[in-house]
C-alpha cells in the first residue's frame, strides 16, 4: 500500500525546509535504478521484496528489455526521520551558526516529515542530456559509484555538470556485496577500495566545484555524506547509522563516534582506548571501521553462505540480537535470499540513504539562495530573482520546464519542471518564454493558462491543485508552446531562466523517409512528437528536403528512431548514419611579395567582392580562430550577449586578442551565437555602420552553409579590412551588400586553405588484459588514437581511453564486442571537433574530397565540384 | 602633386594568383542563309504581309540579341521584296493589303532587355513602340496574350537524329514500351520525323507531342496522351528541360521513367527530378513559418495575374500573414535583398519562370503561388505531389482547399486572450512565434487581471489591443511587421548615428566622438528627373 496520499504530499509542499529535490546520477550499470527501487519500496509503492529487481523507475518497455535507463523519471516520496535527528540537519546548523553571529532568530524544524522529489537518470553517455534536464530541477545529487569499477568518464561528466549547476553531491558506493561474495576481499582491502573511490570523487569535486560559493562540498564518510550500499540486496549504511548504534555503548556523542569509525582510527582492546596509532606493542591493531562495521557484515555474509544458521551461535540467533526479526517464512530461506532478507532488515537501504539526503542535501529554500544568480539571466535584484532567492511562494511565478514527458493521451506531453518562485496552479495565466525570448520583444513569447498541475509519480501522474516554490511539477496545457524547455513567468519584466547546456551534441544524423508518400503527414506528426520527447534530439529538414534526425550517438539515434516509428505508426525508410562536418580554414593567406609588417608577418591577401552594381567593394580575409575559443563560445562562456568591454577583456587576457579589435566584433554566427565571427578591422570608413546589418546578414547566411559542401562553418574569423561604398544610400542597400558579403566570405574561405572538421568521440573501454589485443586492433583499424591506458588496482581490468572520429564509429561497438568475445564494453562520448586529416580539400584527387566532400555534395544535390574562388572573387 | 613610386602593388590590389580570366563576349554571327532558316524570316514576312501589320516589334531573348540586327535586316529586305510576289499569288484579297502597304511605311523595332522573363511576350514594351504585332523569338512559355497578335519563332536548332534514335533504342530496348516524345521548343519540329523513324523500327506505343498554346495541359503546351493512362508512359525529353518542366513532368510519371536526351553530347540520362521535388518540398516548411511575404509580379502579359494577386492576398490574410506587393522588373538577388524584412517571396509569373532561384543565390526563398497554397491551406506534412507551375493548377488547388474547408467547417477560433499554438519550423527544429504577425495576440498578462473586475467587455478588448501596440509596431493604426523588423533587428538607426558612436583609445577607454547625431532636416524631394532642391518653397 502506498503509505501517503496526494493530499499529504500537497501539505508537505508548503514546508520548504522539509523538501529535498535530488537526482540519482552515475555511470551506466552502477545501480542507480536499483537503488531508487529501494527508496520507492520504502515509500510503499512497490513491494519491498521486489525492490532491486523491478526497476520501477524504468517506465518504458525498451528500458525494461535492455536493462538500461533511457529517460529520467521523477517520483515524489515521503520520508520521516527520527525527531532527534532533526537537529543534525546540516543546513539548519549552518543557518543557526550564522544567525547567532548576526544576532538573528535561530530556526528549528517543527516537522520530521520530509518530501523527497527523486529523479532517476540514465547512465549511458548517449542520454546525458536527460541527466542535465534532471539536474536543473534538483538541488542535490546522489552520485552512485560501483565499488569494483570505480568512477568512470561518465561519472566525471555528470558530476561535473552537477557541480557547474551548483548541485550539491552526496556519494553512494554501491555493490559492496560484490566485494564480499565475488571477490572475497578482506575488510581491510574493502576499506582501501572505499577510500580510493572516495578520493577519486573528491578530486573531481575539488576540480569543478564553484570556488566562489565558499562552501566545501567534499564528501567523506565521517561527515556522514557517503553511504555504502548493495542496492540489489536492498541494504545500505552510513558511518552515521553505525555511530548511532555505538555512541551509547561507548558513552560518547554521535559526532565523535563518527570520526572514530572512519580512517586511521583504532580501538585498542588492551588499553580500552581510542588511538590513531595502528600498532600496540608491535602488534597490528584492527581498524575501527573494520572492527565495528565490516566485521559484523562479513560475518553475516560468511555464515549465511556457509549455512551456519541454527543454534546458539547460528546466524539467526545473532541477527535476532541485532534487532532483526524474521518471520517464520523467512526463517526457512537459505543462501542469498536469506542474506538479502537479513541485510535488508538489518540495514534498510532506504533509511540510510534517505537520512543521508535529508541531513546533507540542501532544501530548496537554502539551495535557491545560492543558485538564483546562476539560474536567472536577468538582473539579480528584480522581483523575479528575489523570488527565486527567497523561494517565495507568494512572489511572481518563475518556473523552468526542463523536459517533456509523454502522457497517455497521444501526442500530448506533461511539461516537467521546477517551480523556483511563486505558485503554479490550474487556470493560472502565464507567460511562456521560449529559449529565444528577449525581454521587450514578442518573439518566443506566449500567453496561456495552465490547465492542470500534476505530481509526477514514476509511471503515473496524480492531479494536484497547486504547487508552490521549491517543488517539481508536471503541467498540462503548456506543451504546444515549448519544443523542449523554457521559462514560465507571471512578471512582465521577467527574463529567462538560463537555457540548459548539454554535454553531448547531436553529431550523428540519419535521414528518414516514408515508404508510402501518403504517409507523409504521419511522419511529420511523429517527428514533432519526437522533437519534444527527447531533450537532445534535433529534428530538421535540410535544404535538400530530407527529414533529418540528429542524435548524440548510435544508441541514442536507435532509440529515437524506434520512438519515431511508434509515434508515426508507419513503415519508414532510414538512411545510413551521416556525420555532420564543419567547414574551417587552416591558415591566413599571406602575400609574400609585400614587405613584412611590424609583427614580422607578410600582410594577408585580401579577398575582394564587388556588389552587383559594381559600386561597392568589400575586402576581407579569413583567419583561423583558436579552437579553445570556439569551445568557449559553444559553452556560452564567450557569447554575443556579453557586455562588449568585458568580453574584449576576456578575449585579450585569455586568447591573446588585440583589445581594440576585440571590441569591434560585429557578430557571431551561424545563428548569431556560433563559433565564427566578423571583426571590423577597418580604419575610419565612411558609412560603415550603415552596412553593418547587411554584412552581418550576409555573414549569418554564409556561415550557415559554407562553399565546400554546405556544412556550417567553424572557427573562422573574418576580418574586414576595407570597404568602399557608393555615396548614395540607395546604391549601398541590403540588396547590394548582403549577397556581396556572402560572396567575399566564400572567396576568403577558399583562399585560406579550407578544411573540414569532424566530431570526435572520447572512447573509454574497460577490458580484461586477455582481450586487450582485440581492442587495439579494432582501434587501429578505425583510426582511433589511444592516449591513456591504466589498470584498475586490484582487478585484471584495464581502462583504455582513445579518440575516435565519429565517422569511424558506426558499428564500432559491434566490432569491438566481436573482437573481444564480448568482454570489452566501450563508452563513446562526443569530445571535440578535430580537423579531418585527409589531404587538401580543394584537390579533387585528395581523400578528403573523394571520401567526404564529394559524397556530401552528391547527397545534397549540389554540383560535384567545389566552386572555384573566381566565382566569388572579383577583379579590382 | 607627385605620386611616390610604387615598388610593390598596393595591399588592396588584386593578387595575380586570384585574378579571374577575362570573360569573352560571344560575337559569332550566323551566315544569312542560316539566319533565314533558323529565324524563319520567310514565314515571318508572309505573316506580316498577309495580316498587313505596319509597325512590327521583334522580341529577342538576351542570348539571341547578337543576331537581332541581321534578322531585322533580312526581314526588311524580305518585306520590300515580298510585296509583289505575295500580291500576285494571292489575288484580289491581297491586293487590298498591298494598297494599304503602299500607303504605310512598315517599321520594324527590336525589343531588348525585356521587363521580365524573355519567355513571355512583352506587350507593354511593344505598346511603347505603338506596335501592332510582335514576333517573339526563342524559348516561349506560350502564355495567352490579350492585347497584340504574336508570332512565335522557336528558332529551330539542328539535331543529330541518328544519335537520338540509337540512344533511344538502347534506353528502351523493349519495342512495346509506351513512351511520350517531347522536346523543348527549338527541337519540336523534329518530333514527327523522329516518331516516324522510330515507328519504322517497330516501336508500337509511342506518342508524339505537338505544340499547342495551352500551359495548363498535363505536359505544358504540348498534346498529351489521355490523363488516366499517362502514368504508364515513359517520357523522352529532347534537350535539358527547365526546372519547372522537370518538376511538372516528374509528377506525371515515376521519376525513373523521365529520360532526357542532351543534343550537345548526344546522350540520354534519367533526370534528378526526385531531388528537385524534395528541394521544393523543403520550402513548404519555410512558407508556414514565415510571417512577412512579398508578392512579386514577374509578368505583365498574362491574363491572370490580377486575379492571382487577389487570391494570394486573401490566402495570406486568412493565415494572418503580412503581404506586400512588390514589382522590381527582372528579378535578381540584389533587388530582392533590398527588402531584408521579407521572409518569403511568392513570384507571380508564367509557368516557365515559376522556379526562380535554382542556384540558391537569393537571400530569401522564392516560391510559386501553388506552393504557397499547398503549404498554407494543405496543412503540415503535405508533399509536393502533382507539382504545377501554371495558373490553372493554382486556381484549382485554391478552390479544392476552399471546398475542403467548407466541408470541415471553421471551428478552430483561438480562445480569449491566449496565444495560438506556434508553428514548428522544420528547418531549425524550433517553434516560431512570428508566423502569424497579423493576428492580434496578447503579449502581456496585465489586463488579464485588471479586466477580471471590468464589467464592459468591449473596453477590455480595446485595452488589449492598445497594450499590444507596445510590442507590435503600428503604422497608421495598422500592425506593421516590417516596421517592427526595422525597429528591432536593425542596428543602424539612421544618418548621424555613426557620429554618436563610441571610440576607444589605446588604453581601451571610451572616448565619445562627435555629437549625438545630426538633426533631421528636410532634404530634396521629387523624382530623379528633377529634384526640387530644398529652397524653402512649398508644395501647393
Amino acid at each position: 500500500m502506498v503509505n501517503f496520499t496526494v493530499d499529504e504530499i500537497h501539505g508537505l509542499m508548503n514546508n520548504r525546509r522539509n523538501i529535498r529535490n535530488m537526482s540519482v546520477i552515475a555511470h551506466v550499470d552502477h545501480g542507480k535504478s536499483t537503488l531508487s527501487d529501494s527508496l520507492v519500496a520504502a515509500a510503499g509503492i512497490i513491494a519491498a521484496a521486489k525492490a532491486g529487481d523491478q526497476r520501477y523507475m524504468d517506465t518504458r518497455k525498451d528500458e525494461q528489455e535492455r536493462g538500461i535507463t533511457i529517460k529520467s523519471t521523477a517520483i515524489s516520496l515521503h520520508a520521516d526521520i527520527p525527531k532527534e535527528d532533526l537537529a543534525d540537519i546540516k543546513e539548519i546548523q549552518e543557518y543557526n551558526v550564522k544567525a547567532e553571529k548576526e544576532k538573528k532568530d535561530k530556526i528549528a524544524l517543527e516537522s520530521n516529515d520530509f518530501l523527497i522529489n527523486l529523479i532517476d537518470s540514465p547512465g549511458h553517455v548517449d542520454f546525458s542530456s536527460e541527466v542535465t534536464a534532471a539536474l536543473r530541477v534538483t538541488d542535490g545529487a546522489l552520485v552512485v559509484v560501483d565499488v569494483v569499477e570505480g568512477a568512470s568518464v561518465q561519472t566525471e561528466t555528470v558530476l561535473r555538470q552537477a557541480l557547474s549547476e551548483r548541485i550539491k553531491p552526496v556519494l553512494c558506493i554501491n555493490k559492496v556485496d560484490r566485494t564480499l561474495l565475488e571477490l572475497q576481499k578482506t575488510p581491510e582491502e574493502i576499506f582501501i577500495s572505499f577510500r580510493d573511490n572516495i578520493e577519486k570523487i573528491n578530486v573531481i569535486i575539488a576540480t569543478y566545484q564553484d570556488k566562489t560559493l565558499g562552501q566545501d562540498w567534499q564528501v567523506s564518510p565521517e561527515k556522514g555524506n557517503v553511504a555504502f550500499a548493495a542496492a540489489l540486496q536492498g541494504w545500505a549504511f552510513t558511518i552515521r547509522s553505525f555511530a548511532t548504534r555505538y555512541a551509547q555503548k561507548f558513552g560518547v556523542n554521535k559526532e565523535k563516534m563518527m570520526e572514530r569509525l572512519w580512517g586511521d582510527s583504532y580501538f585498542n582492546p588492551f588499553t580500552k582506548k581510542w588511538t590513531k596509532n595502528d600498532k600496540h606493542d608491535g602488534k597490528p591493531l584492527n581498524r575501527a571501521f573494520n572492527q565495528f562495521i565490516m566485521d559484523p557484515i562479513t560475518k553475516i555474509f560468511k555464515e549465511v553462505m556457509e549455512d551456519k544458521l541454527e543454534g546458539e551461535k547460528g546466524i539467526l540467533a545473532t541477527v535476532e540480537k541485532l534487532g532483526v526479526k524474521l518471520t517464520s517464512e523467512e526463517r526457512v530461506l537459505k543462501q542469498k535470499p536469506l542474506l538479502k532478507t537479513i541485510m535488508r532488515k538489518f540495514l534498510p537501504a532506504a533509511d540510510a540513504i534517505l537520512e543521508m539526503m535529508v541531513i546533507h542535501l540542501p532544501s530548496p529554500q537554502n539551495a535557491q539562495a545560492y543558485r538564483a544568480e546562476l539560474l536567472y539571466e536577468g538582473p539579480s535584484d528584480d522581483e523575479s530573482c528575489n523570488g527565486i532567492r527567497e523561494c517565495d511562494p507568494a512572489a511572481p511565478l518563475m518556473l523552468y520546464v526542463s523536459k517533456m514527458v509523454p502522457t497517455s493521451e497521444r501526442g500530448r506531453f506533461y511539461a516537467f519542471g521546477r517551480v523556483f518562485s511563486g505558485t503554479a496552479k490550474s487556470g493560472l495565466k502565464v507567460r511562456i518564454q521560449g529559449p529565444n525570448y528577449e525581454p521587450g520583444k514578442k518573439e518566443d513569447l506566449f500567453i496561456k493558462a495552465i490547465q492542470r498541475t500534476v505530481l509526477m509519480m514514476g509511471r503515473q501522474a496524480e492531479q494536484i491543485e497547486s504547487v508552490p516554490a521549491g517543488n517539481i511539477v508536471g503541467l498540462v496545457g503548456i506543451d504546444q508552446f515549448l519544443v523542449k524547455s523554457g521559462t514560465l513567468a507571471t512578471s512582465e519584466t521577467a527574463h529567462n531562466l538560463k537555457v540548459m547546456k548539454f554535454s553531448v551534441s547531436p553529431v550523428v544524423q540519419r535521414a528518414v523517409e516514408v515508404k508510402n508518400g501518403s504517409d507523409l503527414p504521419k511522419l511529420v506528426e511523429g517527428l514533432k512528437r519526437l522533437a519534444k520527447s527527447d531533450p537532445c534530439v534535433l529534428i530538421t529538414t535540410s535544404e535538400s528536403g530530407e527529414h533529418v534526425v540528429a542524435g548524440a550517438g548510435e544508441l541514442h539515434l536507435e532509440i529515437c528512431l524506434n520512438d519515431l516509428g511508434e509515434f508515426a505508426g508507419i513503415p519508414l525508410k532510414i538512411s545510413d548514419p551521416v556525420v555532420q562536418y564543419r567547414e574551417t580554414v587552416t591558415e591566413t593567406p599571406r602575400d609574400e611579395r609585400q614587405p613584412p609588417g611590424p609583427d614580422g608577418l607578410h600582410p594577408p591577401i585580401y579577398a575582394l567582392s564587388k556588389s552587383p552594381n559594381k559600386h561597392n567593394r568589400i575586402y576581407l580575409h579569413a583567419a583561423p580562430l583558436d579552437e579553445e575559443l570556439s569551445v568557449a563560445i559553444d559553452a556560452g562562456k564567450v557569447s554575443a550577449k556579453d557586455d562588449v568591454k568585458t568580453r574584449a577583456r576576456v578575449l585579450a587576457d585569455d586568447y591573446g586578442w588585440d583589445v581594440t579589435e576585440a571590441r569591434k566584433i560585429w557578430a557571431f554566427g551561424p545563428d548569431t551565437n556560433g563559433p565564427n565571427m566578423v571583426v571590423d578591422t577597418t580604419k575610419a570608413v565612411q558609412y560603415l555602420n550603415e552596412i553593418k546589418d547587411s554584412v552581418v546578414s550576409g555573414f549569418q547566411w554564409a556561415s550557415k552553409e559554407g562553399p565546400l559542401c554546405e556544412e556550417p562553418m567553424r572557427s573562422i574569423r573574418f576580418n574586414i579590412m576595407d570597404v568602399t561604398l557608393h555615396a548614395d544610400a540607395i546604391h549601398r542597400g541590403g540588396g547590394q551588400v548582403i549577397p556581396t558579403a556572402r560572396r567575399v566570405m566564400y572567396a576568403a574561405l577558399l583562399m585560406a586553405k579550407p578544411n573540414l572538421m569532424e566530431p570526435t568521440y572520447l572512447v573509454e573501454i574497460q577490458v580484461p588484459e586477455t582481450a586487450m589485443g582485440g581492442v587495439y586492433s579494432i582501434l587501429t583499424r578505425k583510426n582511433g588514437q589511444v592516449f591513456h591506458e591504466e589498470q584498475r588496482p586490484g582487478t585484471p581490468l584495464f581502462t583504455i581511453k582513445a579518440y575516435l572520429p565519429v565517422r569511424e564509429s558506426f558499428g564500432f561497438t559491434t566490432d569491438l564486442r566481436a573482437a573481444t568475445s564480448g568482454q570489452a564494453f566501450p563508452q563513446l562520448v562526443f569530445d571535440h571537433w578535430q580537423a579531418v586529416e585527409l589531404g587538401n580539400a580543394l584537390d579533387p584527387t585528395s581523400n578528403i574530397f573523394t571520401k567526404v566532400i564529394q559524397p556530401a555534395r552528391k547527397r545534397k544535390g549540389l554540383k560535384e565540384n567545389i566552386p572555384d574562388v573566381n566565382e566569388y572573387y572579383d577583379k579590382l | 602633386m607627385t605620386q611616390p613610386e610604387l615598388t610593390t602593388a598596393p595591399v588592396l590590389s588584386t593578387n595575380p594568383d586570384y585574378e579571374p580570366a577575362a570573360v569573352q563576349v560571344e560575337t559569332t554571327t550566323l551566315s544569312p542563309s542560316e539566319i533565314r532558316t533558323i529565324y524563319e524570316t520567310d514565314r515571318t514576312v508572309d505573316w506580316i504581309l498577309s495580316n498587313g501589320y505596319s509597325r512590327i516589334t521583334l522580341q529577342f531573348p538576351d542570348d539571341l540579341l547578337r543576331d537581332s540586327t541581321q534578322v531585322e535586316k533580312t526581314l526588311q529586305d524580305g518585306l520590300k521584296k515580298g510585296r509583289k510576289p505575295v500580291a500576285i499569288e494571292d489575288g484580289i484579297d491581297s491586293l487590298k493589303i498591298e494598297d494599304d502597304g503602299e500607303k504605310k511605311e512598315r517599321k520594324v523595332y527590336i525589343l531588348a532587355d525585356t521587363s521580365y522573363g524573355s519567355c513571355c511576350v512583352d506587350e507593354v514594351a511593344a505598346e511603347h513602340a505603338d506596335a501592332d504585332c510582335i514576333v517573339h523569338y526563342g524559348r516561349a512559355c506560350l502564355s495567352p496574350t490579350n492585347r497584340l497578335p504574336v508570332l512565335h519563332i522557336f528558332t529551330t536548332l539542328p539535331l543529330d537524329l541518328q544519335a537520338l534514335i540509337s540512344s533511344f533504342v538502347s534506353t528502351f530496348p523493349d519495342k512495346s514500351t509506351p513512351a511520350v516524345l517531347t522536346s523543348s521548343l527549338p527541337y519540336s519540329s523534329h518530333i514527327p520525323t523522329i516518331y516516324s523513324s522510330l515507328a519504322s523500327l517497330g516501336y508500337t506505343s509511342l506518342f508524339a507531342t505537338s505544340v499547342i498554346h495551352n500551359p495548363s495541359s498535363p505536359i505544358p503546351n504540348r498534346t498529351c496522351p489521355p490523363t488516366d493512362i499517362i502514368s504508364t508512359y515513359h517520357i523522352l525529353h529532347i534537350d535539358q528541360p527547365l526546372t519547372s518542366l522537370i518538376l511538372t513532368l516528374s509528377t506525371l510519371t515515376s521519376s525513373t521513367s523521365l529520360q532526357i536526351f542532351d543534343p550537345t553530347t548526344n546522350t540520354t540520362s534519367s533526370s534528378a527530378s526526385n531531388r528537385l521535388l524534395l528541394r521544393r518540398y523543403a520550402l513548404l516548411s519555410r512558407i508556414r513559418s514565415a510571417g512577412i511575404f512579398g508578392i512579386l509580379i514577374n509578368t505583365l502579359s498574362s491574363n491572370n495575374y490580377l486575379s492571382t494577386i487577389k487570391t494570394l492576398q486573401l490566402l495570406l490574410a486568412k493565415h494572418y500573414k503580412k503581404s506586400y506587393l512588390v514589382t522590381v522588373g527582372k528579378l535578381n538577388a540584389a533587388k530582392l535583398a533590398n527588402f531584408a524584412e521579407v521572409e518569403v517571396w511568392i513570384v507571380i509569373g508564367c509557368w516557365e519562370s515559376a522556379v526562380v532561384d535554382e542556384r540558391r543565390e537569393m537571400w530569401r526563398v522564392v516560391v510559386t503561388p501553388w506552393e504557397a497554397t499547398v503549404a498554407l491551406d494543405g496543412g503540415e506534412g503535405v508533399g509536393v505531389d502533382g507539382w504545377r507551375g501554371d495558373w490553372e493548377a493554382f486556381k484549382t488547388k485554391v478552390e479544392g482547399y476552399q471546398a475542403l474547408q467548407a466541408e470541415k467547417g471553421n471551428g478552430d477560433e483561438g480562445s480569449d486572450g491566449e496565444s495560438e499554438e506556434p508553428v514548428f519550423d522544420f528547418r531549425t527544429g524550433r517553434y516560431v512565434s512570428t508566423a502569424k504577425p497579423m493576428k492580434v495576440v496578447k503579449t502581456s498578462l496585465i489586463e488579464a487581471s485588471a479586466s477580471n473586475g471590468d464589467s464592459s467587455s468591449s473596453s477590455t478588448a480595446l485595452t488589449t489591443t492598445q497594450k499590444d501596440k507596445s510590442l507590435s509596431v503600428m503604422i497608421n493604426n495598422q500592425i506593421s511587421p516590417a516596421a517592427e523588423y526595422l525597429q528591432q533587428k536593425r542596428g543602424w538607426k539612421g544618418l548621424g548615428s555613426d557620429f554618436a558612436e563610441v571610440e576607444y583609445d589605446h588604453d581601451g577607454n571610451e572616448v565619445w566622438r562627435g555629437d549625438e547625431g545630426a538633426v533631421v532636416e528636410e532634404g530634396r524631394k521629387g523624382v530623379a528627373r528633377g529634384y526640387n532642391v530644398h529652397k524653402g518653397e512649398r508644395r501647393t
